[in-house]
């Protein structure tokens, strides 16, 4: 089969928008839920009694078996409690992913709260601001499990374009473009949140 | 002479066409009466079953005796199964739907149909809701104790591999390691699985195809009768092709073994009648599937010894099932009380298919044992990777240090499942394929992305200590151990991306039992538990060591 692989980078670059669209996401979901979780955690002892264990358990569960549980869910054609509504791969994903965002935003805002004395959402959401964004980044990397179970975004799309390879050298050239391009991406990240880090710190 | 020589000649080939006369009418005789002997059978069953209904429906009757009195057919099938089910603008269409209407007519009721799915159409029947299951159903052993099946069959197919053409696989054996799509529920999965083949499982044939069409699999296994037409297509012709098959399973209609003998019965002669008369053939050939099973059957169904009452009965008429039988686990009967006494208490029907099977609990057993060799292998190569890395950071020397920063760059900057495929595939391209290289790849590549992390966070014990003097990697990993503990976890947690390559851990072990059985969840449900479980147990041991480098620096 003929390729070209300039058209295949293009292509894993074009659909890491998939990656980004499921990042923010699970980010705007952590910051619900999980700002939610800590209001109660932080106002109840009771309520903080009862979720520390089921987020200690929650964070032992590896992503990519929530996925796949979250896949299995519901019956093949009646889909989820018989409403036709089916899990599709992005939303396995996208859940899987938001228990870590949710419970990482939580523990943070609890903490900063017992800190400062104050449950103020709004507040925290500046200061936590660096945190999120790298928590951010680590669900961008995450969104790559994906690729597992046949969601399009760019780690998928390399693994299409590896499927229909012969030549060893172009399948790891193509493998090893993907590798780089998260890569630039963690990069830039970082020097994203040194560059807010440093505002931050200079307006306190 | 001459003139009575030719009269002579002449009366003897006279003499022949009369004898050759006599016994075609003798030959074909008997043949009569054995067509005649089909319909009034079919005829005295059906009178008898109206004659039991003809004063009302007795709230007891057999399943005959119902479909006359209510004078509907109620029939379960599939969907998304072209060409021989499928649904078109809400209207089932294909060859079974209209092989229900023919059936129908000729009992002289009205059919009605009810969708169903591979993992609900014999608790389905077994229920009473339909009264005959005409949806793809292989007739197998282990299926003849959940329903009684109509013989003849009506269709046979076989479970095929397709890939790329310019591959060459000649066995399941070579497809170690590789990806394969195949739907749940198909017992020939197990023989993939059993060669630490991936599946990634999908709920339909469409399903299948489409992720092929998408590349998701390099291969795909299903029935020939599902792939033909796709093989056939303008889009893969040439371009996939067909490698191997495994051995062919006859399809039945199958009715309830409690109340459906004499439905069974009656569906028994309609279907050897259809035969006979080509009508199955003419069915098959007007939705283009292979031919070879149904001209068999009616060259078989029209000929003398077959084409009678007696024919239903003979061995040489009508085909056995495939044999699918798995031996059972020794513990089965615990399992079945386990089952039991959970129905009866919560009404909750449990599904514990990985404890049924022999070969679905060596598959577990497997499993578990390759997670825990994964556990320990993928510690110890996050500790190495760590100390690597944290030196390499820390070195004086400029070169070593730029390459180990770019390097933790890069592994931390990727994702796991990238780095697990990528390792995968350097070393089934240097080394032959092997199911242990897989495993180490894995681990390698699981230590290399949580050593990266690990390794940074040590250099950076290393820099921030250094301050005071000289500090030894062993005194950095001391001081960074909270985050060594934390990438130690989180190797545990990214074992199942293993999976991916082929290694068949828990997640893959369960993924590949869930693949012939047709209950997921419970599967899931299972392996969620057990990762929470193994993830808990790494922290304790982690925490267990925490404490005591703690003490010891104290």
């Amino acid at each position: 089969m003929s390729y070209n692989l300039f058209e295949i980078f293009k292509a894993i670059v074009i659909s890491s928008h998939l990656n980004w669209y499921m990042a923010v996401q699970i980010i705007v979901i952590g910051y619900i839920i999980g700002g939610m979780l800590a209001v109660i955690r932080y106002n109840s002892k009771l309520a903080s009694a009862f979720l520390t264990p089921v987020f200690a358990i929650l964070r032992y569960a590896p992503s990519f078996v929530v996925m796949f549980f979250l896949l299995a869910l519901g019956d093949v054609e009646k889909g989820l409690f018989n409403t036709g509504f089916r899990i599709n791969g992005i939303l396995a994903v996208v859940i899987s992913c938001s228990v870590y965002s949710t419970i990482f935003i939580s523990d943070l805002t609890v903490a900063n709260f017992h800190k400062r004395n104050s449950a103020n959402l709004i507040r925290q959401f500046s200061e936590n601001f660096p945190a999120v964004l790298r928590c951010f980044f680590i669900c961008f990397l995450s969104t790559a499990a994906g690729a597992a179970v046949g969601v399009p975004e760019a780690l998928g799309t390399a693994l299409r374009a590896v499927n229909s390879m012969t030549a060893t050298g172009d399948r790891v050239l193509v493998l090893g473009f993907v590798a780089v391009f998260f890569a630039a991406s963690m990069q830039v990240c970082n020097w994203f949140i040194s560059i807010i880090e440093r505002r931050l710190a200079g307006t306190r | 002479m001459s003139v009575s020589l030719e009269v002579r000649q002449s009366f003897w080939r006279f003499k022949w066409l009369v004898l050759c006369f006599l016994i075609a009418c003798l030959g074909a005789a008997p043949v009569r009466a054995q067509d005649g002997g089909l319909e009034d059978e079919l005829s005295r069953l059906l009178q008898r079953g109206k004659a039991d209904v003809a004063n009302g429906c007795p709230p007891d009757a057999d399943a005959l005796a119902r479909v006359l009195c209510t004078g509907k057919l109620r029939v379960g099938m599939r969907v998304g199964y072209a060409p021989f089910s499928y649904s078109e603008a809400g209207v089932l269409k294909g060859i079974e739907p209209e092989l229900a209407q023919i059936i129908g007519s000729r009992i002289g009721v009205s059919v009605e149909p009810t969708v169903t799915t591979p993992a609900n159409r014999l608790p389905i029947l077994g229920d009473g809701k339909v009264d005959v299951l005409l949806a793809t159903l292989g007739h197998t052993t282990s299926r003849d104790g959940q329903a009684s099946f109509v013989r003849p069959h009506y269709y046979s197919s076989r479970s095929v591999v397709i890939g790329p053409a310019e591959s060459a696989v000649d066995g399941p054996e070579r497809l170690q390691g590789e990806t394969v799509c195949v739907t749940t529920g198909n017992w020939t999965n197990q023989l993939l699985a059993q060669n630490n083949v991936r599946l990634v499982l999908v709920n339909a044939p469409a399903d299948l195809i489409e992720f092929m069409r998408m590349k998701v699999c390099r291969y795909g296994m299903q029935d020939d009768v599902v792939l033909s037409p796709f093989l056939q297509s303008d889009e893969f012709r040439g371009k996939l092709v067909e490698y191997f098959g495994f051995s062919a399973v006859p399809w039945g209609m199958a009715t309830r073994i409690s109340d459906g003998a004499r439905l069974n019965r009656v569906l028994s002669i309609v279907m050897a009648i259809l035969h006979r008369d080509g009508v199955l053939a003419q069915l098959g050939s007007k939705f283009s599937v292979p031919l070879s099973f149904l001209d068999e059957q009616k060259t078989l169904w029209s000929g003398k010894g077959c084409n009678s009452v007696e024919g239903l009965k003979s061995d040489k008429c009508i085909l056995g099932p495939a044999n699918s039988t798995v031996s059972p686990t020794t513990f089965r009967p615990f399992v079945d009380r386990v089952k039991g006494w959970v129905e009866a208490t919560t009404g909750y029907k449990l599904s514990l298919p990985m404890f049924e099977t022999q070969v679905a609990y060596e598959m577990l057993i497997k499993g578990v044992y390759i997670t825990a060799s994964l556990v320990v292998g993928c510690a110890l190569a996050t500790l190495l990777f760590t100390v690597m890395f944290a030196a390499a950071v820390s070195s004086r020397r400029r070169l070593v240090r730029a390459v180990g920063k770019a390097t933790v760059a890069l592994a931390m900057g990727c994702p796991v499942l990238l780095l697990v495929i990528f390792a995968n595939l350097i070393t089934m391209t240097i080394l032959p394929p092997d199911f242990v290289l897989r495993l180490i790849s894995s681990m390698v590549a699981i230590g290399i992305y949580n050593g990266a992390f690990a390794g940074a966070a040590v250099a950076d014990a290393i820099k921030t200590a250094s301050v005071q003097g000289r500090v030894s990697i062993k005194a950095g990993v001391v001081a960074a151990w909270p985050e060594v503990t934390a990438f130690l976890i989180n190797s545990a947690k990214g074992i199942p991306n293993a999976s991916v390559v082929g290694v068949p851990e828990m997640a893959g072990a369960l993924n590949d039992i869930a693949s012939i059985s047709t209950d997921r969840v419970s599967l899931y449900v299972l392996l969620l538990m057990s990762y929470v479980a193994l993830v808990s147990m790494v922290v304790a041991i982690a925490g267990y060591f925490k404490k005591k480098l703690t003490t010891e620096v104290v």
